[in-house]
């Protein structure tokens, strides 16, 4: 098959096809444009060239970069759920392509090169973006101060591995989940997992936490030997850590899903939970698929939570102390404004927010792409007279009664990995004052500051609006379906093939 | 009929799980040969012209085209075959709906290696033939059924194949637009020699064959009394 052809069976599709393309590429715009992000951040050489104390320090850069890559993570995760959607469609498609005389392997190039498209299509976009946005917002003040590193430009290989490493990415991962799926001439089948999930992901959750309250206990260790870590070795480590659990959380959704579906199943009574029970049951990784970009941007938000907790605490105690400290040497406290961590923080909060818009964004694409894929058995059941408002209420039971369990895992593992990497407990002080009680002094006094050591505070109103927004864009993605739910039971759906 | 058969099953047994469709069938199909393959709901006719075709693989038993046996190929090697020498037609779903008539017909080409030019103007001259060169840019939702069904066949034709399978080609269709697809059909089979195997249940459909062969709960029904016998 000749490229021009291949690259025209890929694209072919109907509407739904169309819109997975373009919210493909958009995700891959956005990822591609948090990458590049990073490799600008890592490409600054020089410090104190910004605004910004986060850019200005050579220190912080590589944390701030980390962070941009970390954002990937719910970006790619929202790919993946774009991927599924209008799944029927496509597999009909394909199928009919090989009915045509396709061979395996031509039918699952053209699913893969479909998915590297979008993504270049992204990717190509997002470098426009960035490199007109350079331009834009390349703002210099009068001391050649520049709020943003628009000064700087990644290498060249770094740009292209981005440009052309995130298609091949994509290229990559649709032809691993094509495994598992045969494309014959006569449909699709999909060798699913029979089993019923298992709660094994924990190990990686109790992993992934272990990583980050081990980091610093290590690293104290080697530097007592004598043994200098590298920076890099850090980053990858807290990288993999987190990754390590949010995939726990992400797959051990599927084991709650299936446990929750088992309780309903067994306890509901009413239709709605019943039939949401048996669904959650039949197909627990479907609440896995969906949740899963919201379930890492929670994570990540509530660790946020502990660490500018920590952040918040520490610098309370530092006031207290330097008003004792000024009262003392009998000077008007002015309170310092030493508050660059916490503003540090709050940018990490605006980008976990962005995460979480995207994740919501996913979710709720994931809830109408199970009602869509659905519609002929959903149109099967409304004709045989189950009410819609049932059906209805089972969706958002669904949605809900997964997502409530599964948040307070993904903000309790974040909390655990924000207490590793940030510790327990704060101190501050410490140190001690010369001062003189009546001027002019014989002798000075020396006066002690103790150490002052603070156990960090579950933030619960930073968790709470975390954990409210999430619960409140779950149950929006689930209204969402249920507003889909009158156009896909319509009786027009039972004639559809 | 030649002593080489072009086309042949031996034996052929196939199940669905635990339900058995085809219980050991022998069929031998002549070159330029038009059979009939007929029997009631559920008797395994599509699942033979499925194992015949090499899309579905026999669990037991031997399918052979040109003396050479084709059901223990691999998958990759009987779709080549499929593209290069047969031609398949279905009652309905053949279509990429995405893809207008001239694009559809092209595709077995498309999917070859030939070139986008070369392989439309191979599609239009077959869509003139069937009477549909005017609909080659509509894509199959915007045509009628039988508009539909004589696209297929050009699709199924377009590459020359030596076979020509088809599963009630006029079973989703009016007996007026059934009678057009079906006259092309025997046309151009007759015309270029190509062997057809014909699944029906439709009398008529079978009066065009020069055999007829009757499944009966997964075997061939012995009696021979099939659906020709009463062709109007």
């Amino acid at each position: 098959m000749r490229p021009a052809a291949l690259l025209r069976l890929a694209v072919a599709g109907t509407r739904t096809d169309i819109t997975r393309i373009v919210l493909t590429a958009v995700g891959s715009l956005l990822g591609s444009l948090a990458l590049l992000a990073a490799a600008t951040v890592l490409a600054v050489k020089q410090d104190n060239r910004y605004t910004n104390g986060l850019l200005a320090e050579s220190g912080l850069r590589p944390g701030v970069a980390t962070a941009l890559i970390m954002l990937t993570i719910p970006v790619l995760l929202f790919v993946g759920q774009c991927a599924r959607l209008g799944a029927p469609g496509r597999d009909r498609r394909l199928a009919a392509i090989r009915l045509a005389g396709a061979t395996p392997a031509q039918g699952r190039l053209i699913a893969a090169v479909e998915s590297g498209a979008a993504t270049l299509l992204g990717t190509v976009l997002g470098l426009t973006v960035y490199l007109v946005g350079r331009r834009i917002f390349d703002a210099p003040d009068a001391q050649g101060l520049r709020p943003l590193p628009t000064d700087v430009l990644p290498p060249w290989p770094a740009l292209t591995a981005i440009v052309l490493g995130l298609p091949v990415l994509a290229v990559f991962v649709a032809s691993l989940l094509l495994r598992k799926v045969v494309v014959s001439p006569l449909g699709v089948v999909r060798h699913t997992k029979d089993r019923p999930p298992r709660p094994w992901p924990g190990l990686l959750i109790v992993l992934g936490v272990a990583v980050y309250a081990g980091l610093s206990p290590t690293l104290q260790y080697l530097d007592r030997h004598g043994v200098t870590v590298p920076g890099g070795a850090i980053l990858a480590a807290l990288f993999l850590g987190g990754l390590a659990a949010a995939v726990g959380v992400v797959t051990g959704a599927a084991w709650i899903s299936y446990t929750v579906g088992r309780i309903l199943g067994r306890f509901a009574r009413r239709p709605a939970t019943m039939l949401a029970g048996r669904r959650l049951q039949l197909d627990p990784w479907a609440g896995s698929r969906s949740l899963a970009a919201l379930l890492t941007a929670v994570l990540f938000g509530s660790g946020a939570a502990w660490v500018t907790a920590s952040f918040r605490l520490q610098q309370q105690l530092q006031a207290e102390d330097d008003r004792r400290m000024e009262a003392l040497a009998g000077m008007p406290y002015v309170e310092a404004n030493d508050d660059f961590y916490t503003r540090a923080m709050q940018l990490v909060g605006y980008a976990i927010l962005v995460a979480g818009a995207i994740a919501a964004a996913g979710l709720a694409v994931a809830m109408i792409t199970a009602i869509v894929d659905r519609r002929r058995s959903l149109a099967a059941l409304t004709a045989s007279g189950v009410p819609r408002s049932v059906l209805g209420r089972a969706v958002l039971w669904q949605c809900v009664f997964v997502a409530m369990p599964a948040l307070v895992v993904a903000i309790a593992t974040g909390l655990a990995l924000g207490r590793g990497f940030a510790g327990s407990d704060v101190q501050a002080g410490g140190g001690s004052m010369s001062y003189c009680p009546s001027p002019p002094c014989a002798q000075e006094t020396i006066v002690e500051f103790p150490e002052v050591r603070a156990p960090i505070g579950v933030p619960w109103s930073d968790l709470g609006v975390l954990g409210g927004w999430s619960l409140g864009a779950a149950t929006l993605a689930g209204l969402l379906g249920v507003a889909f739910l009158r156009s896909a039971t319509s009786p027009e759906e039972l004639r559809r093939t | 009929m030649s002593t080489s058969p072009m086309l042949y099953g031996r034996g052929v047994v196939r199940s669905y799980g635990r339900t058995p469709a085809l219980r050991g069938v022998t069929l031998d199909v002549a070159e330029g040969e038009i059979v009939a393959v007929t029997g009631p709901s559920g008797c395994g006719k599509s699942t033979l012209l499925l194992c015949l075709a090499g899309i579905l693989r026999p669990d037991a038993g031997e399918i052979g085209y040109r003396e050479q046996r084709i059901d223990t190929w691999s998958e990759s090697a009987r779709a080549r075959l499929r593209r290069s020498e047969f031609g398949v037609l279905f009652q309905f779903g053949q279509l990429v709906a995405e893809l207008p008539a001239a694009e559809n017909v092209a595709l077995p080409l498309l999917l070859a290696g030939a070139r986008r030019r070369e392989a439309r103007t191979a599609a239009l001259s077959w869509l003139d033939r069937f009477g549909i060169a005017d609909l080659a840019d509509n894509r199959p939702g915007d045509m009628s059924g039988g508009e539909q069904q004589r696209a297929a066949l050009a699709r199924a034709l377009v590459t020359e194949p030596r076979v020509l399978f088809a599963d009630e080609p006029t079973g989703a269709l009016d007996s007026l637009a059934g009678e057009r697809v079906l006259g092309h059909l025997v046309r151009v089979a007759r015309e270029q020699r190509t062997t057809v195997v014909l699944v029906t249940h439709d009398a008529r459909v079978a009066g065009y064959a020069d055999r007829e062969v009757m499944l009966r709960d997964g075997m061939l029904d012995p009696s021979g009394l099939g659906l020709m016998s009463g062709a109007v």
